[in-house]
């Protein structure tokens, strides 16, 4: 396994110099997922709690059941 | 139906008149105005953080031939790179990427105005990646890239709870984590 998520950013300089300015993963790329603001504008929120850990019920769009 | 029906796992709640919800609702919005400037302000601040210079040199493989980090900018100064989980081996991508590319869509062509260009990258194929983003479609953002970067030499922290994906470690490897 050598794969993560995460998101990283980069500038450029006028003379092509290439930057690293940022880079968050794990719970610091929650605010790039909208879903989960809208989830916690809910009574019930992320309601992740009682789950195995806390995406266990995170399917691929075309996987889930009704 | 009763006054204080509720969705199930939500249990008892309080359930006020309009003139009380009102207030609770106003009183509330103070703190949230509070958080939306610290927001702004922690916004502020990370991007005053320093840099580091990228001098190692990056090739992707993109729909038209190989590309360089330099490249990716695609005429812009500003680039955000979003590392999706899809390891060479895999037949499909990793599914909580999938959950935050779902949010890509139609995000470039507003990025692109404000000087931004935006990219998603895998170490898979670009073959496996433009199979798996048809069977997405209309899911992500312009055409994924396939590749690497190590920005780095850091290794992140252990992470507290370890992902249904086993043990990590990391393409792009950084020292924070929020």
């Amino acid at each position: 396994m050598t794969d993560r998520e995460g998101v990283s950013v980069f500038y450029k300089d006028q003379g092509g110099a290439v930057f690293h300015t940022y880079s968050s993963y794990a719970r610091g790329i929650d605010m790039l997922n909208t879903a989960y603001h809208y989830l916690d504008l809910v009574p019930k929120g992320r309601d992740e709690d009682a789950l195995e850990f806390t995406q266990s019920w995170v399917r691929f769009h075309d996987r889930y059941e009704l | 139906m009763t006054k204080s029906r509720a969705g199930k796992g939500v249990g008892k709640h309080r359930v006020v008149s309009h003139k009380a919800w009102i207030e609770a609702r106003r009183k509330f919005l103070a703190k949230e105005k509070k958080f939306t400037r610290l927001r702004d302000a922690l916004a502020r601040q990370r991007r005053a953080l320093p840099w580091e210079r990228v001098d190692k040199q990056y090739v992707f493989d993109a729909p038209k031939g190989g590309e360089t980090l330099a490249e990716l900018f695609g005429g812009k100064s500003q680039l955000v790179v979003y590392h999706f989980m899809f390891a060479p081996d895999w037949n499909e991508g990793c599914k909580h990427c999938s959950f935050w590319a779902d949010n890509f869509n139609g995000l470039g062509i507003h990025l692109n105005h404000r000087d931004v260009s935006f990219i998603a990258i895998s170490r898979a194929p670009l073959a496996k990646l433009d199979a798996f983003k048809k069977r997405m479609a209309g899911a992500s953002s312009g055409s994924p890239r396939a590749g690497t970067i190590s920005t780095t030499t850091t290794r992140p922290r252990s992470p507290r709870r370890k992902s249904k994906a086993g043990r990590r470690s990391s393409t792009i490897r950084n020292p924070t984590s929020a």
